[in-house]
């Protein structure tokens, strides 16, 4: 067991000096790492799409969709506008934004051409925008 | 070795006298790397890094011993 020394002698000085420092220096690095994950956090959403409800805008919860505090999901129109699009819609815009297929590669699960899936893309954007002006 | 020749040894780049300041502040660091009661292995490796970094940076005092 470790006892707190008597802060005589050069060695016990030095300790203590460094001790100091580095405990101002480990609070100051934990207070900024804590702080910076809260901004993100604050601007991103979960992609669990799995638990998203399909039935109709008016009945998504942006709470119940995302497993966490409302007050924490400042953009619950978009959630609702993800939550209204259907199966092939969401994977569309999920595979493009967050996995950065190509549409060739997309259009192959789905059993579309290229063309088709680039075009059933923009017009998921257009809908979300659409949803989400209103 | 004492702490002073311990820290020297750490800062002049010994990988085994760095390791054993970071066994020294390892209860510290734990304490630290805790988030709602429980350890953070991302913050705790962010914190040993800094510890290496405060191991480089810090100037021993200059005392003159009585």
């Amino acid at each position: 067991m470790q006892f707190r020394n008597d802060g005589c002698g050069i060695d016990n000085i030095t300790r203590n000096a460094f001790t100091a420092y580095l405990k101002l220096r480990i609070e100051r690095k934990r207070r900024d790492i804590l702080a910076k994950r809260a901004r993100r956090e604050l601007h991103e959403i979960g992609t669990d799409f799995d638990t998203f409800d399909v039935s109709g805008p008016e009945e998504c919860d942006p709470a119940k969709i995302c497993g966490s505090d409302p007050v924490t999901w400042h953009n619950d129109r978009l959630v609702r506008a993800f939550a209204a699009l259907d199966e092939r819609e969401r994977y569309i815009l999920t595979a493009r934004v967050l996995d950065e297929r190509g549409f060739d590669e997309i259009g192959g699960v789905l059993g579309m051409t290229y063309k088709g899936t680039a075009s059933a893309y923009y017009r998921v954007i257009g809908k979300l925008r659409d949803m989400m002006k209103e | 070795m004492d702490f002073r020749d311990l820290l020297h040894a750490a800062q002049c780049g010994d990988r085994i006298a760095c390791a054993q300041m970071l066994k020294l502040y390892a209860p510290l660091l734990e304490r630290e790397a805790k988030v709602d009661g429980v350890l953070d292995q991302e913050l705790y490796s962010e914190l040993c890094e800094e510890t290496l970094r405060a191991i480089l940076q810090f100037k021993s005092p200059e005392v003159t011993e009585q």
